[in-house]
């Protein structure tokens, strides 16, 4: 019970932290209709710029500045890059962004090398907060925690109670129509940008001591924001924080699972004599199988309901 | 038949070419690249028919040639050890070939459901759990040690073993042509010919009669064969097939290959494939930064010219076939907007140079070399002088471009009046 | 004559928005009907309807006497029934020669062929050939579509529709944009063209509708407020009322 209970925190914990990472993602795709390959990247920017603060400054200076530079580093991005590449499409935009995947993974490797940097929890907040049933939960994952769930309630405050949150969502189902009625569309698209790259900046900031930053941070976690915004549904906080939380717990538990079809046969009495290759399949547990869910149900959405769990628009 | 041959000439003409350049160039380094072009080249072609040819982005293409790589090399080993019966090595890229068709079928009858970005994302779907699956079911795909093989087993017809690499290099040639030529072939069939239909305009090809859901399927099946019959001669030529060759990595090296060769054109790919593998062979010694230029140009290219480098030249094509004279006009402001770009990109270089430099090795002592002079990257003076060129070159392109831009739209208008009646 | 095109009680709503209202009409083989009507009326719609690309929300459609409502718009197309559109839809990168010629290869049994060369095909080629000495194209076939004058790509777009030899052809305002000049020669390519056919035609030149069409239906709001020859559909106080602008000196 205890290791459930445990196990439930940790997947809530990863699951907030890819509806940070997912959040921004979601509004931009949403939106513009542009799927940001990079978008993981500036996940892993973020982690770095904050071991480089850190350094200097310490975490707490680092926690604030590294998401705003972050910020601006996608807003740039945006103006001058992804702004000449709407014109020639969607898949036009998607490769700019998988180019530019590429090149930060680089430019990352080229600064800061190969090997994982020493980006770490700050001490002062290296200690157990408090323990439940004989497992502690350290106090920097509860920081982090309240900092996601605080995210979740501010995003949702500015969309539901503010007039820019307002046009936010208007252009996030109508972007046409919004434009026609005044609105600086460019613009306002440029900010929604910069802050979903921040978001995901300041989710690198978080994880990044947790995690281990490296260059494949991008590569390993990339794909996996794309499965949560598109099971949740494209342009969905909600449905971005729900997917969230079912991919992490898909992911958490599945990997704790040793089940495999000849275990459950086992446990119904039955015993399967299998040779050969099939051997093989019967004897797959789910936590072998692990990776491949996320991606599974990835397909079989795209496939079978484009608009995800509470999605406004079609991919 | 006389006609024949003239339209096959070509062909027969570079295949010749071909055929003889390992007498030029019989290195074992050089054999050995132009074998590797030989491949990618087959691969390239293969994925164009799906991105140029089709107008579909797909992240996964990797699958069939990784998968008909291993299914090969358990071919091969299988042959080595006699437990399966001797297939001429000849004939191994129609076993890929096969595996690629049946898995093309399968998965492109699930992917083409869906169109655009939504289709990319499934084929993202798909290559992360193809990879997942090589490392995963470790009794057939040995996890991230591959699987090595020889390609020295059986019978030797001819005496032909394919050890030495000028006998592997010429069973590429042979299935690079072959491949590509039917691929060339198919552009000109009703359903090549529909292909480019369903990619310029979905809709009115179903006006017209045409289920474009099947013209799609058929493309990516079609696709993957020949990407499949690639990876089995990938598979021969490395004796090895590991996770890499079905991974993103792969999926993205092709497409940087047939993307930056120019999607538009036939000869595209095939550009991009012999340019992007000499570079990789080459540039990756002289510098750090071969694989960061290599995106900077692909966002670049994807930025301002989204027909590649074929696409460039092809824009011209209705110039040239209205009034030749015209292109005279452009030489000039391209030449100047050219060389105001190269100034630009010495510049950068330069610095990214620079950067490497300083950053990765002993944090940099001494001097680097970057066009072959020597600079001192911890002295203020050479970033000094290359943002200089960067920052002249901006100005100079604000000025160059748009007279470029200019003599261009003239020529084009002055083709449109001539052509309308 | 006989019946080709039957709506049967068709509606068709976006949403709340109800576009097309229990409409219902019959078009009779061979003739030339026109469709007016002021901007909005859902004309537009009607075609996408008839062709498959929306689905009804109420009612049939039937092609000699089979139904289509729920077919899709490519099986609609095999059965015979073309229509060109209203903003010139054709493929930009392709030939003018290669555009008839795509429009042709399903109706001249060649389908997703993988083994012969359209180039060799002796017969697809006279038939393209013929099509564009018609559409008085023949001098711009190898150049790519996208660079023609709008009134050469109007008449392109017509010529893809007719290329598949369909019984049934629909033009959605084929002379919008054009000069007088342009419009008289389309005219003359649209008589020639619809000779043995059933032609339905959308326009909101006055000229045009009452030099060629048959009979008139005119469409306001969702709804056939008549249907009858030229000289009664000018003549009728309700079209009048709503499209033609009544007269002041009667």
């Amino acid at each position: 019970m205890d290791v459930i209970l445990f196990t439930v925190f940790n997947s809530v914990l990863y699951g907030m932290l890819l509806f940070m990472l997912s959040s921004g993602l979601t509004l931009i795709f949403g939106m513009m209709g542009i799927l940001n390959f990079a978008h993981a990247s500036f996940f892993m920017l973020g982690a770095y710029f904050a071991y480089q603060i850190s350094e200097i400054l310490g975490f707490y200076p680092a926690l604030f500045i590294a998401p705003i530079i972050i910020a601006f580093c996608g807003a740039l991005v945006e103006r001058y890059g992804l702004r000449r590449v709407h014109k020639f499409g969607h898949v036009a935009e998607l490769l700019f962004t998988f180019g530019l995947f590429y090149i930060i993974e680089e430019i990352v490797q080229m600064i800061w090398g190969k090997v994982p940097v020493g980006y770490h929890i700050p001490l002062s907040m290296d200690f157990p907060l408090f323990t439940l049933m004989g497992m502690s939960y350290p106090a920097y994952q509860m920081f982090t925690l309240t900092i996601s769930v605080a995210i979740f309630l501010g995003l949702f405050a500015i969309l539901t109670k503010t007039r820019a949150g307002l046009i936010i969502k208007a252009a996030l189902t109508h972007p046409e129509i919004v434009s026609s009625l005044g609105h600086n569309v460019p613009k306002v698209f440029m900010m929604v940008f910069g802050l979903g790259c921040g978001l995901a900046g300041l989710a690198g900031v978080l994880a990044g001591n947790t995690l281990g930053t490296e260059p494949a941070m991008a590569l390993m976690l990339g794909p996996i924001v794309f499965v949560v915004i598109v099971v949740g549904g494209l342009g969905s906080l909600k449905g971005a924080l729900v997917a969230s939380i079912l991919i992490g717990l898909m992911q958490t538990f599945a990997i704790s699972l040793d089940y495999s079809i000849n275990s459950v046969m086992e446990l119904l009495g039955l015993t399967l004599d299998i040779e050969s290759l099939w051997h093989i399949l019967v004897d797959l547990t789910i936590s072998q199988l692990a990776p491949i869910l996320p991606y599974l149900l990835l397909v079989v959405i795209l496939i079978a309901r484009p608009r995800g769990l509470f999605g406004t628009r079609d991919v | 038949m006389v006609t024949f041959i003239k339209s096959i000439s070509s062909w027969i003409i570079i295949a010749g070419i071909a055929a003889l350049l390992p007498l030029v160039f019989d290195s074992y380094f050089a054999l050995t690249l132009l074998s590797k072009m030989g491949v990618l080249i087959m691969f390239a072609v293969a994925y164009n028919m799906l991105l140029g040819q089709g107008g579909m982005l797909s992240f996964g293409h990797a699958i069939y040639f990784g998968f008909a790589g291993y299914v090969s090399v358990h071919v091969l080993n299988g042959i080595g050890e006699e437990t399966l019966p001797y297939i001429p090595i000849v004939l191994l890229p129609i076993i890929g070939a096969i595996i690629g068709l049946c898995l093309g079928i399968i998965i492109g009858y699930l992917s083409t459901r869906r169109a655009g970005t939504a289709f990319a994302m499934i084929s993202l779907g798909f290559c992360e759990m193809a990879t997942a699956l090589t490392l995963i079911f470790v009794v057939f795909f040995n996890g991230e040690d591959g699987i090595q093989t020889d390609r020295v087993v059986g019978p030797e017809p001819f005496g032909v073993s394919f050890g030495p690499q000028v006998e592997v290099y010429y069973l590429i040639l042979f299935w690079s042509v072959l491949t590509v030529a039917l691929m060339y072939f198919l552009t000109k069939t009703p359903f090549g010919r529909m292909s480019n239909a369903v990619r310029d305009n979905p809709e009115r090809a179903a006006f017209i009669g045409y289920n474009v859901r099947h013209v799609r399927w058929l493309a990516f099946s079609l696709s993957a064969m020949f990407a499949g019959a690639a990876g089995s001669l990938h598979a021969l030529n490395y004796e090895h097939i590991g996770f890499e060759s079905v991974s993103l990595i792969q999926s993205g090296a092709v497409l940087f290959m047939v993307f930056i060769g120019g999607v538009g054109h036939f000869l595209g790919p095939i550009i991009g494939a012999i340019g992007l593998t000499y570079l990789d062979s080459t540039l990756a010694d002289i510098t750090e930064a071969w694989l960061l230029y290599l995106g900077l140009t692909f966002a670049t290219i994807v930025a301002f010219a989204p027909g590649g480098l074929a696409g460039l030249i092809v824009m011209h094509g209705p110039i040239v076939s209205t009034n030749k004279t015209l292109l005279i006009g452009l030489i000039k402001p391209y030449l100047a907007a050219i060389g105001s770009t190269l100034l630009g990109l010495l510049g950068t270089i330069g610095i990214i140079e620079m950067l490497y430099f300083r950053s990765l090795i002993s944090k940099g002592e001494g001097e680097v070399v970057i066009f072959w002079t020597e600079f001192n990257a911890n002295g203020i003076l050479s970033w000094i002088i290359f943002f200089a060129a960067i920052i002249i070159s901006i100005f100079l392109c604000k000025i160059t471009y748009p007279k470029a831009r200019e003599s261009w739209d003239h020529a084009i208008s002055v083709v449109k009046s001539e052509i309308s009646s | 004559m006989t019946d080709i095109l039957k709506l049967l009680n068709i509606s068709k709503s976006f949403g709340p928005a109800q576009i097309i209202r229990n409409l219902s009409l019959n078009i009779k083989k061979g003739e030339r009907h026109a469709i007016i009507g002021p901007n909005g009326a859902g004309k537009s719609t009607l075609f996408h309807l008839i062709t498959g690309h929306h689905k009804l929300t109420a009612g049939k459609i039937l092609l000699e006497n089979e139904e289509i409502s729920s077919l899709d718009t490519h099986t609609i197309s095999r059965k015979g029934l073309a229509r060109s559109f209203q903003v010139t839809n054709i493929f930009p990168r392709m030939t003018v020669a290669e555009n008839i010629r795509c429009g042709m290869l399903w109706s001249k049994n060649l389908k997703y062929s993988i083994f012969r060369l359209v180039d060799k095909d002796k017969n697809l080629n006279d038939s393209t050939n013929d099509l564009l000495n018609q559409l008085s194209l023949r001098h711009c076939a190898h150049i790519p579509a996208g660079l023609l004058s709008y009134a050469d790509q109007r008449s392109l777009e017509i010529g893809i529709t007719i290329a598949s030899g369909a019984n049934t052809i629909m033009l959605d305002e084929p002379t919008s944009g054009m000069s007088n000049s342009e419009t008289a020669r389309a005219v003359t390519l649209i008589k020639k063209i619809s000779e043995k056919r059933t032609l339905v035609i959308v326009e909101h030149d006055m000229g045009v509708v009452f030099d060629l069409a048959d009979r008139i239906s005119v469409l306001v709001y969702g709804e056939i407020i008549c249907t009858d020859t030229p000289e009664k559909v000018r003549e009728n106080q309700a079209v009048q009322e709503a499209y033609l602008g009544t007269e002041r000196n009667r």
